[in-house]
């Protein structure tokens, strides 16, 4: 009900149709395999990630080839070859160039000798180890280690997939989630038993008619697993507002304060096909996607490989000012390099045409506060922002943004609010007592 | 090529500002044409009846041909012409600090953006369609410079501008926003359907609604809107509920077509253009009241209810002029406050205040405590969500009950009773038949008795009642000052109308809620003179003291609120005293 709060979602123009069933690219192998591959020395929260190897090491795909400091993930090699000079690209992560692993791919994709595997008869126990072990990230975008959600420590009552794909021009889930039925189900399996769930539902938007045929099919072995269709709306795939949606509950900070885990329906499918096979990580689809691109395609590429590689093969970019976004095109920033690695977290590239949108004045209509989903009121906080009155802020609860940009979306004056906010959100926090 | 990297997002919703503002003016233009139309035809009609009947009308010696649907039109242009001529001349004055523009362009986007078009349109549409041009103008002048421009242009403003520009020429200007004596007198007559045919102006009453809606008197003392009066009596004959909810009568320009407004209202609303919100608590508040005035004080719930809502610009108020959201409350929690604030200020100031434009002053208001409001709303919307909800509800119900204690508390019944009890007629006429002093002259106890209902036309007392032949009626009233109004003798004239009216009578409850005297006609003295007049003979019966009243009453009366002093119970009362003087006079 929204009688006097926020709505909190809101269906928007997806254009998922741009990709939805064009062919995949491979360059996994072929002529337009990557000649090198990137790995970051730095975490996407700035923390250093140690590499073990040296220039000249041979690497196969899953040698282990670096740790990252603050959390423990393993970072595995995607191609096989010879680790060559360290480089600085440009990472969107971080925001500016940072030094990078360099592979350099002898095409040849030799495997390294699989991880220990589990069966859904091992221990919980054993089960979290070997997802600790599997160096796996939330492939949906944040990049969050995976094991920590199961670390055992809550109650977890039911497993939530989410395959929402709410951004726009994203559609890697969609195919993945088709194609890999077998897996998202052995990952949901092996999620459930590592958190003790009884039921894990898998949630996709209506008219996904495609996914959902191919996992109804396969339900039936799965007693405790079920699918549930949301609405098609902005920003379902955050999970507060997915959680909102299945069980009409709201938790403080974590799902768990609901006894539910939630994790991107990618990421189980690939929890699912290491566990299983001890195969690690190595590839993953990407949507490259707008109307900046030529053509528009789901792109399947060995981790670290190139953005501008993935560009070439879908015709490039088109004439005049574009925006170019390492991700989807409402939370993402755009970055003025086309030249960075696509980690294990990206599932995308959105080119957009540049259009220059005037703003007008504010006309304090309430619409980013009808439909903000973390029930913010983002008119008055841009307000205190601008004033950098931070205790102004603090009480309109500023670090409770997500910056899903869903009040930049409907401004009918075409105001940055969600950017503004970004800024007060940042005062605030320099303003906060290191913890 | 350039990679920019502006904020994200960037995709962004087709809505925008520019494309709210314009379905808005087309809701405005609708109403425009609706009203341009109707003075199109009140004009033929006008012109018609003077053709017909100018000889004879003692009004004025020569009559001029009117044509108010030009006038219509007129208006309208004048008001967008001077706020867009206002812009520029802002424009100009501030074009030195827009830096990195030309002027052209600067002046374009200023008419463009300013959206002081939206503002002119809807000044002109809350006045009436005769008011003179150079009211319209300095009105004009007023919302766009003083209270747009000053403050900043759109988005700036505390104030909604032609709510302020027409509070500002209402105040200023009233005579020239006066109903001309012309369209008074035969308005009233086309609406009695007796244009073409009337034979001469006293057919009519002389006033029409918005004439007698604007002596505002009626609001208060009556407890009661005009509407009511005139649907239920035939103040002017013919016109009916659909007459105000069609807009079948002269008042503002745009105001008038209560279902038409209400209509855009929910297309607005769909559209997203306004918060259905700040309508629908707007709208409730002002509705729920008049309920609960209406059963409070006996009236009518329908026609108090469609009287309500439908004049005095309050639908369209509640439409176009509560719901800008610049001079709001921006969560939809603060606008539902806001729209019951407003809703309650606009009752209140009709049963309190005097003044016809409630909605008005009350939407002025409103925009005033807005930032308070907003100031208050804190934190997350969905916070102790339960509680906002049952809080505004019982808001709405409060104030509503409030309202109508305040109204009912200082009410002055007069009213008529049918046979079956009904609570029918309240007629002005009748209210002045039923003079309540030696001079059978009711306006002259005004001052004293604080009655306050006024009537200084005396061809109103010639003119028709409602009571028809045969019906079995009680007058009752209830006055204030009872010591004076015992002291004097009740009458009531029924000239001109054929008696008898059976029991007629008269009952008097002082400030204290306590019945003072109970009064009727004898149904013996009442006979069959058409020019009876009856006289009220509460003093031989029951005198005045408190112990004949008890006795009358058992009790029960004496110390009921003056709401509950039903028509029924008057009734009763009447009975009683008549059957006490029967008992006596044998």
């Amino acid at each position: 009900m929204s009688l006097f709060s926020s709505k909190g979602q809101k269906h928007i123009d997806g254009h998922k149709e741009l990709t939805k069933h064009e062919e995949i690219i491979s360059l996994v192998s072929g002529n337009n395999a990557p000649k090198k591959v990137y790995f970051p020395t730095m975490a996407p929260n700035g923390k250093p990630i140690t590499f073990d190897v040296k220039e000249g090491d041979k690497v196969k795909v899953g040698t282990k080839i670096g740790l990252r400091s603050d959390f423990y993930v393993p970072i595995y090699s995607s191609v096989s070859g010879k680790v060559v000079a360290n480089e600085n690209v440009f990472s969107p992560q971080v925001g500016r160039a940072i030094p990078h692993v360099v592979i350099e791919n002898d095409g040849k994709y030799d495997e390294e000798k699989p991880l220990k595997t589990v069966t859904l008869k091992d221990s919980a126990e054993k089960i979290r180890d070997a997802i600790k072990e599997a160096g796996l990230v939330g492939m949906g975008g944040a990049g969050f280690p995976t094991y920590i959600k199961y670390n055992g420590s809550s109650e977890i009552e039911t497993l939530l997939v989410n395959g929402i794909e709410c951004e726009p021009y994203l559609t890697t889930d969609f195919i993945v989630m088709q194609q890999r039925v077998d897996e998202l189900l052995l990952g949901c399996e092996y999620l459930m038993k590592a958190s003790g769930a009884k039921e894990a539902i898998i949630a996709i938007k209506v008219h996904k008619d495609e996914v959902k045929e191919a996992v109804l099919a396969k339900l039936a072995d799965h007693p405790n697993i079920r699918l549930v269709e949301t609405k098609d709306a902005y920003p379902m795939g955050w999970e507060r507002v997915l959680i909102r949606n299945i069980f009409h509950k709201e938790y403080k900070t974590l799902p768990s304060e609901v006894k539910v885990a939630v994790n991107n329906a990618t990421t189980v499918i690939e929890l699912g096909r290491t566990l299983s096979t001890g195969k690690t990580v190595a590839t993953r689809l990407v949507t490259v996607s707008g109307n900046g691109i030529v053509n528009p395609h789901n792109v399947l590429i060995p981790v670290g490989t190139l953005s501008n590689e993935l560009i070439k093969v879908c015709g490039g970019v088109v004439e005049g000012d574009i925006n170019f976004i390492p991700g989807g095109p409402m939370c993402s920033k755009a970055v003025s390099f086309d030249t960075f690695p696509m980690l294990m977290q990206m599932g995308s590239i959105t080119v957009l045409k540049y259009c220059q949108a005037t703003a007008d004045a504010c006309l304090r209509c309430g619409k980013c506060t009808a439909h903000c989903p973390a029930y913010l009121q983002p008119v008055a906080l841009k307000e205190a922002a601008e004033k950098r009155d931070v205790e102004g802020m603090k009480k309109y609860d500023i670090l409770s943004c997500i910056e899903c940009g869903m009040c930049s979306y409907i401004c009918p004056s075409k105001i940055d609010v969600t950017e503004t906010i970004k800024k007060g959100k940042a005062i605030v926090k320099l303003s906060m007592p290191k913890k | 090529m350039a990679f920019r990297t502006n904020p994200a997002p960037y995709q962004r919703s087709k809505n925008s500002t520019l494309k709210i503002m314009l379905i808005l003016l087309a809701a405005l233009v609708v109403v425009w044409v609706s009203g341009i139309i109707y003075y199109f035809n009140l004009s033929d009609k006008i012109n018609e009846y003077i053709e017909l009947e100018n000889l004879e009308l003692d009004i004025e010696e020569q009559l001029p041909y009117v044509d108010y649907g030009l006038k219509a039109i007129l208006n309208v242009i004048v008001a967008v012409v001077t706020s867009i001529v206002c812009d520029v001349i802002h424009t100009l004055c501030v074009h030195k600090t827009h830096k990195n523009i030309s002027l052209g362009k600067d002046i374009i986007h200023t008419i463009v953006h300013n959206y002081s078009y939206i503002t002119g349109i809807i000044f002109a549409l809350t006045l009436p369609v005769f008011t003179s041009y150079y009211v319209i103008i300095v009105g004009s002048v007023f919302a766009t410079l003083v209270c747009k421009n000053v403050f900043g242009g759109f988005g700036k403003n505390i104030f909604n501008p032609a709510i302020m520009a027409r509070i500002f020429v209402g105040l200023c200007f009233g005579s020239a926003l006066a109903t001309p004596e012309i369209i008074q007198t035969v308005s009233a007559a086309e609406l009695a359907g007796e244009a073409a045919t009337a034979v001469g102006v006293d057919a009519a009453t002389g006033s029409t609604i918005t004439s007698v809606y604007n002596n505002s008197q009626l609001w208060i003392y009556t407890t009661r809107p005009v509407g009511a009066a005139v649907i239920e009596n035939s103040l002017i004959e013919g016109f009916t509920l659909e007459n105000i909810l069609f807009g079948e009568y002269v008042g503002a320009l745009g105001e008038t077509f209560t279902v038409l407004i209400l209509g855009l209202g929910i297309v607005l609303s769909v559209l997203g253009v306004i918060n259905w919100r700040t309508p629908a608590f707007y709208l409730g508040t002002v509705a729920l009241s008049a309920v609960v005035i209406a059963t409070l004080t006996g009236n009518s719930v329908l026609a108090y209810l469609v009287a309500s809502i439908g004049l005095g610009g309050v639908a369209f108020g509640a439409v176009f002029m509560l719901t800008d959201p610049v001079t709001g409350p921006t969560s939809s929690l603060g606008k539902s406050i806001c729209a019951i604030f407003a809703g309650f200020m606009t009752v209140l100031i009709r049963i309190k205040g005097g003044y016809p434009e409630g909605a008005m002053f009350s939407i002025a208001l409103a925009n005033l405590i807005s930032p308070a409001i907003d100031a208050a709303i804190k934190g997350k919307t969905n916070r102790h969500y339960p509680v906002k909800v049952a809080g505004l509800g019982l808001g709405v119900v409060i104030a509503a009950i409030c309202l109508g204690f305040m109204a009912s508390g200082q009410v002055t019944h007069i009213g008529v009773v049918n046979k079956d009890g009904l609570n029918y007629a309240q007629d002005a006429q009748l209210q002045s038949a039923v003079a309540l002093n030696e001079n059978e002259r009711y306006c002259k106890y005004s001052d004293d008795v604080e009655v306050g209902y006024t009537f200084s036309n005396e061809s109103t007392l010639d003119s028709k009642y409602l009571v028809k032949n045969g019906d079995e009626v009680v007058a009752y009233a209830y006055v204030i000052d009872y010591e004076k109004a015992m002291g004097s003798k009740a009458s009531i004239s029924a000239e001109g109308y054929p008696i008898p009216l059976n029991v007629v009578g008269l009952v008097v409850i002082d400030k204290q809620d306590k019945v003072q005297g109970v009064g009727f006609i004898d149904e013996k003295m009442a006979g069959t003179d058409t020019s009876y007049y009856g006289k009220f003979v509460s003093e031989q019966v029951v005198g005045n003291g408190q112990a004949a009243v008890d006795a009358l009453v058992c009790g029960k009366a004496t110390t009921a609120s003056k709401s509950t002093y039903s028509p029924q119970i008057i009734k009763d009362l009447v009975n009683k005293a008549y059957q006490l003087y029967a008992l006596e006079s044998k």
